[in-house]
């Protein structure tokens, strides 16, 4: 069946659809990922968007439940170049799969082109239809993109992720199954949290460390996760990833600017500044600090992108907070980023060990 | 001595050999950025031709035998300071291997010591795999029953097994799947001194390689994947490539690109490092089964693939860059710090020299390739393998199915370069995919591929071609390209023929030079040209190491006076030129498997100077385009000495011609000899006679365009035997002997400049050359100077 894929600008793709046949409307991301296509479907990152994935043949590797970062899908529509429908592994083909989760696809666009539009033009909204009319390209103009993104999202209640190590409190902005298996690996006993969690709230689960999350959508839209950052900030050691990174920023009076070109490809290298060692990671984000302001803040700049300089890192120069950009969980991407897991549980054992001198000495 | 400490490097270049795969762009690279970066470099070298083109960059050249001996004598009389074999196929290994202990403090780049033993003694390979907790085959050698049998159990089925004898002889493997079969085995003539051989069988897996860059901070980075389209067990180089893999999810590329880092990690190995893989997707059992710590046809691959600059990438790692600081001239930084994103698939289909069928086993026997690229599986195999004008697949086809369902079947079990064409023969013949998949060990997503290209023939040639049908065909990534003629040209649907860059978007990659395209289909063409007018360049099919060579330096030379004369040079051809570095941001390279540029008025016919149409241009001598020849019968008959006879290349602007160069060649003491540029050494009457018969054959002739003339002495006089238009297999020797540059001279004919007065032909006679050549039994080169070369003449006169 004919469809088309119409950008907010007016510019009509055209392709044959698949999957879901209802018309939706998004944010067009495009996803420069290799692998992962589970991944970045299931991804909550990927709220309301719509994913053009720019890799070829897609879906040939199959489709493993396995590699899943949240229960349901989380995208808006997806747009491929082409397909496989077999695969290697005979598991379900890419378009049976889109379809079992009721995502409507686009397939056999230019995406070469599309990339290129975007790439030129900016991030901007989409919709899959299956007429091209003036009426549609109004309607899409006209709609406007829910700013809670967060909020769908984020876990309603509290859940344990138990195990018998340290104490981990996970603030829920779109977490990623992947953060979770990286923390059980360090047998780290983590509770998540619902994002809206007051600091009370946090601090009566005593935690050893917390985590703020990656997610969706613009950090500015969060002023109260913001206010409970700047109280928790000064009692536990942070660590932000994506999202998180940009609150915790955002907390400590620095700035974010949106990217000219957004990060969404699973293997892009960061520099650690301090020894130059190169690691490639996953990158999914539209956002990042403000060079102008980290001068003046407390931050010390940890890690930078080596293709653009945008900054993928920080930490905090008196308080145990740390926080990443790129995402360390990999899913997908390389595991190059691991490491980050690791340094913040050292942080945290060592503002243990901290804590123990000092009630000695007192 | 540490790098800081590297100043002059000897470079061990390739061997000649057909065997070898043509280095000769990465070569030109690393020699060209280590010269820019201030480096004294020296090569030892074969066959020089692929350097000269340029000629200016390296200090010292060494022509000869690429052997241990040459090397070592080198490093004691000029002790440079380290030894590159990056560049010299797998031989330059096996020398770095021979040389332990024996240079001193001379360094080695790249691969060291011991990655270059290990790529040949099986057991340290293993041992220091296994130490690293690395997956690789483990192997057996023993006469102990017990042992043996331990060894399986640990192991497991299936297994191959063979027997090696004292003398050093051993029997073919045998395929064992369970302890009976094996017991079989062992029950066998047990002969004194004989050791039973024993491995995991990878039978039927799939075969990947993965290529990282590493540099000697420690950090890595995967530059590519490729994926065989064969399974394990045929050769990789006869395998059809896919680049990158796409049967990969992403938990079993992560753990093959650890493995990868780990193995450069393991051994050290500074620069380039190509990993080999066995993958069964039904288990998930992976080994490694070899690595290749130096460019290679998969680094040559890439490169093509995904536009990065390896080869200088490599070079400069070597010598001690950091990988995020690399330059791709002296002073113009870029990022070396990335893994290559492509949006589209490359692909590369040997080729044979002769039409027939070949069996396919463990050792190499393509003799060429052709590589193409697409957006889809279905798109790259129609340009590539199933393309009927590089492969006569229409032949096959008629072959195929003359054959019963049984004959079909044992071609299925036995495989041959006709794979693919037997595969599809068979899905028409509705064998299933799954059983044909388990039998051949090729992947269902390429049998489905096969089986879209199939239901797409049949709508081409049954049905008309209507909206709907080409719906149907887009539908099945099946677009316009080959059939662009027969399908709708609209802008509503995906099927308008256009030109793509091979540069991905992506943000860390998307500035690499290159201006290489391919057309294909989609809704917006990325071909960019400048306002100069353009000489397009047609290319011809690679079908030896030697055509390599000389379309190489040819479109060099070429590319380069087009680009000096004002022009815009576009190289179009059926495969990828890879064009120097230096050379890759002053062309258009258009791939253009099915011929389309032409025929769908790509490039605007006003914008066009002239076609140099290598193909037919750039002529073998067995040729048909030859304007004539004597046969050898004939040349007996009129009782020609043909032991001494003399080659000619002219350079004519339709009335007046120019004799840039002579070849000439002798037979002595039973070889063969040829001096290029010997009409410096040539007699007043010989300049005479060969001036007047050139011109007596000339004088029909009015195009601007190159003659070449053989010429046998006959008694005291010349008779010219054979005459042909265009370029011929010469035209390095006669470029490289002449102080004309041959090829310029016709790209300043072609602009419209006449040969004046003062470049008569005595004016070429008397212009003497700093060096000449001589080439022995075709294979033996010299560089020799005036004296060395009189000499030699007096030799051989």
């Amino acid at each position: 069946m004919k469809r088309y894929l119409i950008l907010e600008d007016g510019t009509v793709f055209p392709g044959e659809g698949f999957g879901s046949s209802i018309i939706t409307t998004g944010q067009l991301v495009i996803s420069n990922n290799r692998t992962g296509i589970e991944q970045s479907v299931t991804d909550p990152n990927a709220e309301g968007q719509i994913i053009a994935f720019t890799i070829p043949s897609v879906g040939s590797s199959g489709i493993n439940r396995d590699f899943y970062e949240s229960i349901n899908s989380q995208c808006k529509g997806v747009v491929i170049g082409s397909s496989s429908i077999s695969t290697v592994d005979n598991s379900v083909s890419f378009e049976d799969w889109i379809t079992s989760l009721r995502i409507p696809g686009i397939k056999n666009v230019d995406i070469r082109a599309l990339s290129r539009h975007i790439a030129e033009h900016g991030e901007m909204k989409a919709s899959i239809m299956d007429t091209h009319d003036e009426h549609a390209i109004d309607q899409i103009k006209a709609l406007v993109l829910p700013p809670d993104l967060v909020k769908r999202v984020s876990t309603r209640q509290s859940y344990p992720n138990p195990n018998m190590g340290r104490k981990i409190v996970i603030v829920d902005l779109g977490l990623k199954y992947s953060i979770l298996r990286q923390l059980s690996y360090r047998d780290c006993n983590s509770v998540i949290v619902n994002y809206n969690s007051t600091a009370k709230e946090i601090e009566n689960l005593h935690p050893d460390g917390i985590i703020y999350s990656n997610g969706p959508g613009n950090p500015q839209d969060l002023p109260n996760v913001i206010k409970n950052i700047q109280v928790l900030q000064k009692k536990y050691p942070i660590l932000g990833i994506g999202l998180g990174n940009l609150l915790i920023a955002l907390a400590n009076d620095c700035q974010i600017e949106k990217l000219a070109t957004p990060h969404h490809e699973s293997s892009l290298a960061v520099k650690e500044v301090a020894s130059g060692k190169i690691d490639f990671v996953n990158h999914n984000h539209s956002y990042t600090l403000d060079q102008k302001y980290i001068g003046s803040s407390d931050f010390i700049v940890t890690n930078i992108c080596v293709a653009d300089g945008t900054i993928e890192g920080i930490r905090h120069e008196y308080l145990p907070i740390m926080g990443v950009l790129f995402e360390p969980e990999a899913a997908p991407g390389p595991t190059d980023g691991y490491y980050v897991f690791d340094e913040f549980i050292d942080l945290i054992d060592s503002v243990k060990q901290q804590e123990g001198a000092g009630n000695q000495w007192n | 001595m540490e790098l800081t400490e590297v100043h002059t490097i000897l470079i061990i270049g390739p061997t000649i050999s057909d065997k070898n795969v043509d280095l000769s762009t990465a070569l030109y690279d690393t020699v060209d950025i280590l010269h820019q970066l201030g480096y004294k470099t020296s090569i030892i070298v074969e066959d020089p031709t692929s350097l000269l083109s340029s000629g200016t960059f390296f200090d010292k050249t060494v022509v000869e035998k690429v052997s241990g001996d040459n090397v070592l004598k080198f490093v004691q009389k000029y002790h440079p300071d380290a030894i590159l074999p990056t560049v010299g196929d797998r031989n330059a290994l096996g020398i770095v291997s021979s040389l332990n202990g024996k240079i001193g403090s001379t360094k080695i780049l790249g691969a060291n010591y011991a990655s270059s033993l290990a790529t040949f003694k099986r057991d340290l390979f293993i041992k220091r795999l296994n130490k690293a907790r690395l997956p690789v085959i483990n192997f057996i050698s023993s006469d102990d029953e017990k042992e043996i049998y331990s060894f399986i159990r640990s192991i497991g089925f299936p297994i191959i097994a063979r027997r090696r004898y004292s003398n050093r002889h051993s029997s073919g493997w045998t395929n064992i799947n369970n302890l009976f079969e094996l017991d079989n085995f062992m029950a066998l003539d047990d002969l004194e001194d004989t050791k039973i051989e024993i491995e995991r069988s990878i039978r039927g897996f799939s075969e990947y390689s993965f290529t990282i860059l590493r540099d000697s901070f420690d950090n890595s980075s995967l530059i590519g994947t490729i994926e065989d389209i064969e399974p394990i067990g045929i050769h990789h180089l006869d395998s059809n490539l896919i680049s990158p893999a796409i049967s990969l999810n992403d938990s079993k590329l992560q753990r093959l690109r650890n493995y990868s880092i780990k193995l450069a990690r393991v051994f050290n190995i500074i620069g380039v490092c190509t990993v080999h893989f066995a993958y069964n997707h039904v288990t998930n059992e992976c080994y490694i089964t070899e690595f290749i710590p130096r460019l290679s046809e998969e680094t040559k691959f890439l490169e093509y693939a995904t536009s990065y600059p390896v080869a200088t990438a490599v070079a400069e790692l070597c010598v001690g860059f950091h990988l995020d600081k690399l330059q791709l001239d002296a002073g113009n930084f870029f990022n070396g710090a990335t893994e290559p994103f492509v949006d589209h698939i490359t692909s590369r289909f040997p080729q044979w020299n002769t039409p027939g069928q070949k069996y396919l086993g463990p050792s190499k026997t393509s003799n060429s390739s052709i590589i193409v690229n697409g957006f889809s599986l279905e798109e790259v195999l129609n340009k590539g393998a199933l393309n009927d004008k590089l492969n006569n697949n229409f032949n096959r086809y008629e072959e195929l199915r003359k054959l019963d369902d049984d004959e079909l079947f044992e071609k299925i079990i036995h495989p041959t370069n006709w794979m693919l064409d037997v595969l599809m023969e068979a899905m028409r013949r509705n064998f299933e995919k799954p059983v044909l998949s388990e039998i051949t060990g090729i992947n269902m997503p390429y049998l489905t591929a096969l089986q879209n290209i199939i239901d797409n023939s049949l709508i081409i040639r049954e049905g008309e071609i209507d909206g709907h049908n080409v719906e149907r065909m887009v539908e099945m990534g099946v677009k316009g390209v080959g059939h662009s003629k027969l399908l709708l040209d609209s802008s509503d649907i995906v099927t308008k023929s256009v030109v793509k860059s091979k540069t991905a978007i992506s943000v860390a990659n998307k500035n690499y030079p290159n201006h290489n395209y391919f057309v294909t289909a989609g809704i917006s063409n990325e071909l960019k040209l400048s306002d100069r007018k353009k000489i397009i360049v047609r290319t011809p099919i690679i079908t030896s190491k030697t055509d390599t060579t000389i379309r190489q330096f040819v479109l060099f030379q070429l590319a380069k006076s087009i680009d000096q004369n004002g022009l815009e040079p576009i190289i179009i051809g059926r495969e990828p030129w890879n064009a120097p570095l230096a050379m890759r941001r002053k062309i258009v390279e258009i791939d253009d498997p099915h011929m389309e540029m032409k025929a769908l008025n790509l490039i605007p016919n006003d914008s066009i100077l002239n076609i140099i149409d290598l193909s037919k241009n750039l002529i073998d001598t067995e040729d048909d385009s030859r304007v004539f020849q004597f046969s050898a019968q004939e040349i007996k008959n009129i009782d020609l000495q043909a032991d001494t006879s003399a080659r000619v290349m002219v350079v004519s602007d339709g009335e007046n011609f120019l004799v840039p160069s002579v070849i000439y060649r002798t037979k002595k003491n039973n070889h063969l000899y040829e001096v290029s540029s010997v009409n410096n050494f040539m007699s007043p009457e010989n300049y005479n006679e060969f001036a007047h018969l050139i011109a007596q054959e000339l004088e029909s002739e009015h195009e601007v365009a190159i003659y070449n003339f053989e010429l046998i002495k006959q008694k005291d006089h010349w008779l010219v035997t054979k005459k042909y238009r265009g370029m011929t297999n010469d035209i390095i020797r006669h470029e490289l002997a002449s102080s004309v540059h041959v090829i310029d001279t016709l790209v300043k004919l072609l602009l419209g400049n006449k040969i004046g007065d003062n470049l008569s032909l005595e004016e070429i006679f008397n212009n003497f050359d700093e060096q000449y050549l001589l080439t022995i039994d075709d294979k033996r080169y010299k560089l020799l100077n005036k004296e060395e070369m009189e000499d030699e003449l007096k030799n051989l006169r």
